[in-house]
């Protein structure tokens, strides 16, 4: 059981904002219920709660500085719209449940920014989703500098049938993205940025890591970006075949779509189905 | 190993803080700057930096002595700043008016005080001022060096504060007696903050105690301006010294761009050529 400390003067005024820098939710508490400050000695019309959550957002957003080498148009796009404050501000209280959790290594850190601005942004806000998929963008060769243990798969076709099992061959992601991330970065890397002149649309690409540590992006269709996601080195081409058309019929197409993949580098065969085919 | 000495009267000192840019610059521009400013806690939390004095000069800056504080760092922590300024031979610490530890507000038995992980700006009063003097006291005994007192930028009014920040820092620099650190876009961060002129308030300060100035970016977001050391220094930055040029002896001159992993070397090289236009004798 805990009691309120006694302080008062500078020592209250200086132990209630690192309170509230360091606890966002109990922060988010004096913000709905000023009355709680009140109890322990503060007069809530003395303390701007509002801008004492923004300079949480700052002390955030420096705290992430390590995603810095990850997300370097993400950062510069954060700059550009004025919204760095605003999204560390709101992200503070995951973060700190993160760190909590031990999730510190930078690329911990980028997921879980990643994750969060999942929800931040919605696909209505134009600002907010652009923010969203280059940070996507970013997140997804940060995963594929950061693996470890990649393996390659035998992209060998030796007369696979509905029965073969398709493989990643390293990693591969897929994203779907409003913008072309290198459009983006030509237009904030100018001394003037005019970001009016980003263009937005619907943009699939393939992220790939082989087992030679080469990483490389593709700008791939709808349809394959959908492919690659279904191929999960555990499901068959005639599974893959009944999901994406409900018809195993469609085998022999997808093969010859998978060996496109493959000699891209994307894809492999599971090596038991390889040899017993 | 090279050791950083200012001379009395001598041309003003330009360096960079120490971050992810710093060696990169280094190894195409070694000739433009005279010194690395490394925080203490960067050599604390990873020994290695300090093998940069190998290559430049290091001045030391901290941000763990709490000046401004109710709770006193740890002994230990003093201990370290103390090794670190022996080791770096550096000719004063740069320290924030500001503080990183409070007490916690419930009571629990020998529970640790809060402990931040950025500077905070202090309540503006002389019950502060009293402190900083009193800090101070206890902590120039562990040095062989001189402590310099950096300003805080003000980013809202901190509650039950009495002084505005010009006053606030004219009143410590008296009463403690001790020399200052000019962020100068602190300064502008806060007078722009609290609506106050920046020139008039510039010169309410006893300028001719500025042993070293801080430059670095600063961003407009959600209403109000923000520290920003991933951006280059603004233009009024440039313009406030240039205003109060004839009253400032500032030894050195750093450049804090210490959160991008990059900045425009052309800018970097074209500022810093600027400041020691600004600053020369």
């Amino acid at each position: 059981m805990t009691g309120v400390r006694s302080l008062s003067g500078g020592a209250l005024a200086h132990s209630v904002l690192a309170a509230g820098l360091v606890d966002p939710d109990l922060l988010s508490t004096w913000i709905r219920e000023p009355a709680r400050l009140a109890a322990i000695g503060v007069d809530p019309k003395t303390i701007d709660l509002d801008s004492l959550a923004d300079f949480a957002g700052l002390v955030e957003k420096v705290r992430q500085n390590p995603c810095r080498m990850y997300l370097q148009l993400t950062f510069r796009l954060l700059a550009l719209t004025g919204l760095e404050i605003e999204l560390f501000r709101d992200y503070a209280p995951t973060s700190v449940r993160r760190r909590q959790l031990g999730l510190n290594s930078p690329i911990e850190r980028v997921d879980g920014l990643a994750n969060f601005v999942e929800s931040w942004a919605k696909d209505e806000d134009p600002v907010r989703s652009l923010i969203r998929d280059v940070l996507r963008h970013e997140h997804a060769l940060a995963l594929l500098f950061a693996a470890t243990g990649v393996l390659g798969a035998d992209a060998r076709r030796v007369g696979p049938s509905g029965r073969s099992i398709p493989t990643h061959s390293g990693v591969v992601l897929v994203r779907t993205l409003s913008c072309d991330p290198e459009q983006v970065s030509r237009v904030i890397r100018q001394r003037i940025p005019d970001l009016a002149s980003i263009e937005r649309g619907r943009w699939t690409f393939a992220y790939h890591r082989g087992a030679d540590g080469r990483i490389q992006q593709l700008t791939v269709e709808q349809g394959v970006g959908d492919l690659l996601l279904l191929v999960d080195g555990e499901t068959c081409v005639g599974d893959i075949a009944e999901q994406l058309f409900g018809d195993r019929a469609a085998v022999e197409s997808l093969l010859s779509a998978f060996d496109q993949l493959a000699k891209a580098g994307l894809l492999g065969w599971r090596p038991d189905e390889a040899l017993a085919t | 190993m090279e050791y950083l000495v200012p001379e009395p009267l001598g041309p003003v000192l330009v360096g960079l803080a120490y971050g992810p840019m710093v060696a990169g610059f280094l190894e195409r521009h070694r000739s433009f700057i005279d010194y690395v400013e490394v925080a203490f806690e960067q050599i604390r939390h990873h020994p290695p930096t300090a093998r940069i004095q190998e290559d430049v000069p290091v001045l030391l800056h901290c941000s763990s002595m709490s000046v401004a504080g109710y709770v006193p760092p740890r002994e230990s922590t003093l201990d370290a700043i103390a090794d670190v300024a022996r080791q770096t031979r550096t000719p004063w610490i740069g320290e924030h008016l500001a503080f990183i530890l409070a007490d916690r507000l419930d009571d629990r038995v020998n529970a640790d005080p809060t402990e931040l992980t950025y500077t905070v700006c202090p309540q503006l009063s002389m019950e502060t001022i009293e402190r900083v003097e009193m800090n101070l006291g206890r902590l120039r005994s562990r040095f062989s060096v001189p402590i310099i007192l950096e300003n805080s930028p003000q980013y809202f009014a901190t509650p039950g504060s009495t002084i505005a920040m010009p006053r606030f820092i004219a009143q410590v620099a008296q009463v403690c007696n001790v020399d200052l650190l000019l962020d100068v876009t602190h300064f502008l961060i806060t007078t722009s903050n609290m609506e106050l002129d920046p020139l008039e308030s510039l010169h309410s300060l006893p300028l001719e105690r500025v042993v070293e100035i801080h430059f670095s970016g600063m961003s407009m977001q959600s209403g109000r301006w923000w520290d920003d050391h991933s951006a280059p220094a603004p233009e009024q930055a440039f313009e406030l010294i240039e205003g109060a040029k004839d009253r400032i002896r500032a030894k050195a001159v750093t450049f804090e761009y210490n959160w991008a992993l990059s900045m425009p070397e052309s800018v970097v090289i074209e500022q810093i050529a600027r400041a020691r236009e600004l600053l020369a004798v």
